[in-house]
């Protein structure tokens, strides 16, 4: 009997894994495969061999600080001092640099916000006992997988 | 002739370590941005590369010889065409000091950054990685998942905190620290308070210009530094992970299903 199940990087699924040994699991009865994340490793690579690691927080944080540096200087001898400008200055620079992002470097690189990342970073195979798939089953459950599934090999 | 062992090649190009007051750990970084922030405020770019105690001598450094030399009211002055009071505002006895520091500074930030990604590279190709936990007498550190706009949202709200959450009290409370100096001296809070009850021109009135021009870039530092910090603490997550399991549960002896 093969259980299947997809998580995330997290610590619940080394959680999840020793439960599993101790409920009598050895681990070469586990098969672990993490996927490689396509949205933020391909980007990865990209950084390395490009070095352009520009994402949206640095852009807007850097107009940001620019905007609001100018907005308290200006701020003194504009009618709403230079607080308010400030503030105006922070938010419309850190708007201005995740603009920039979406509409030149073609898509936001917020995490979560990824068209190309993936929902599932790693899938486990645990091979176990007919009577344990239940146990098992839960065990998976109770520890954040994203899904689970199984298999039974009818003829061996 | 000595051979090294694959052990020691591991160790001689460490990715890292986790110590239980702060994980320090390579990641590749951008040279400009981390020059910018050493453009905005000596020292920050320093922090950016976690490289803490010469980021936060260069910060001491910048906020004595910046009051001594009262660089920000000059600045505030020349960007509102008070030509004159600008040139008097400055104190030529420390001004010049100011100069060769500030370049260098900016300097060693983009060709560190540079030399730091090519150990980054190195460390990633020899399979290297930090070990995940460090417990001591007085701190506990782990490595685990943040949320990086919470990191930023802590920052948002004080400076020094969303590097708190991300575990590195070094300079999470140093900057702190340095963030309430700013805000006291500056006078920022009663001024706030005054503009928003609509008392403007006494809220201009109160402020401390000098003190005032540090608050941009140390708030837009530490939103950055900390949001950074916690997508690189994830990055490293899912890496270590990632070796971890590969390392470990991919036996040799699994019964594929086939």
């Amino acid at each position: 009997m093969y259980i299947v199940s997809v998580f995330n990087y997290s610590l619940h699924l080394e959680m999840a894994i020793t439960a599993l040994e101790q409920e009598g699991i050895d681990n070469f009865r586990m098969l672990s495969i993490p996927l490689k994340p396509l949205g933020r490793n391909s980007k990865k690579l990209e950084q390395l061999t490009h070095s352009d690691g520009i994402t949206p927080i640095d852009l807007s944080a850097i107009f940001a600080t620019i905007l609001m540096l100018f907005g308290v200087i200006y701020g003194y001898i504009l009618a709403w001092g230079p607080i308010l400008w400030g503030l105006i200055g922070f938010f419309s620079g850190a708007l201005l640099g995740y603009l920039y992002h979406i509409f030149y470097k073609g898509g936001s690189n917020f995490p979560g916000s990824h068209p190309k990342h993936p929902n599932a970073d790693v899938i486990l195979l645990v091979n176990c006992d007919p009577l344990k798939a239940d146990s098992v089953m839960h065990l998976l459950e109770v520890h954040n997988a994203l899904g689970i599934g199984k298999y039974e090999n009818k003829i061996s | 002739m000595v051979r090294l062992k694959q052990t020691k090649r591991k160790q001689r190009r460490p990715l890292g370590t986790f110590s239980s007051y702060t994980p320090n750990f390579l990641s590749y970084r951008n040279p400009v941005v981390n020059a910018w922030w050493s453009a905005a405020f000596p020292g920050f770019g320093h922090i950016a590369m976690c490289i803490y105690v010469k980021g936060f001598l260069l910060m001491a450094w910048e906020f004595y010889i910046n009051l001594e030399a009262n660089i920000n009211l000059a600045i505030f002055y020349s960007f509102t065409g008070d030509f004159d009071l600008a040139r008097n505002v400055l104190n030529k006895r420390w001004v010049f000091l100011y100069i060769p520091v500030y370049i260098y500074t900016i300097w060693d930030t983009y060709r560190t950054t540079i030399d730091l990604n090519k150990f980054y590279i190195l460390s990633i190709r020899a399979n290297t990685m930090v070990t995940p936990f460090s417990a001591s007498t007085l701190s506990i550190s782990f490595l685990d998942r943040r949320t990086p706009w919470l990191a930023a949202f802590w920052s948002a709200l004080t400076p020094g905190m969303g590097q708190l959450y991300n575990q590195k009290i070094p300079s999470g409370f140093i900057i702190l620290v340095a963030w309430i100096a700013v805000v006291y001296m500056s006078n920022i809070l009663t001024a706030i308070q005054l503009c928003f009850v609509g008392l403007l021109s006494e809220s201009i009135r109160v402020l401390n210009i000098q003190w005032l021009l540090f608050i941009p870039s140390m708030y837009g530092f530490n939103i950055w530094n900390a949001y950074a910090g916690a997508v690189e603490l994830n990055k490293l997550f899912e890496m270590e992970q990632q070796l971890f399991l590969e390392s470990f549960y991919q036996s040799k002896d699994f019964k594929m299903p086939i």
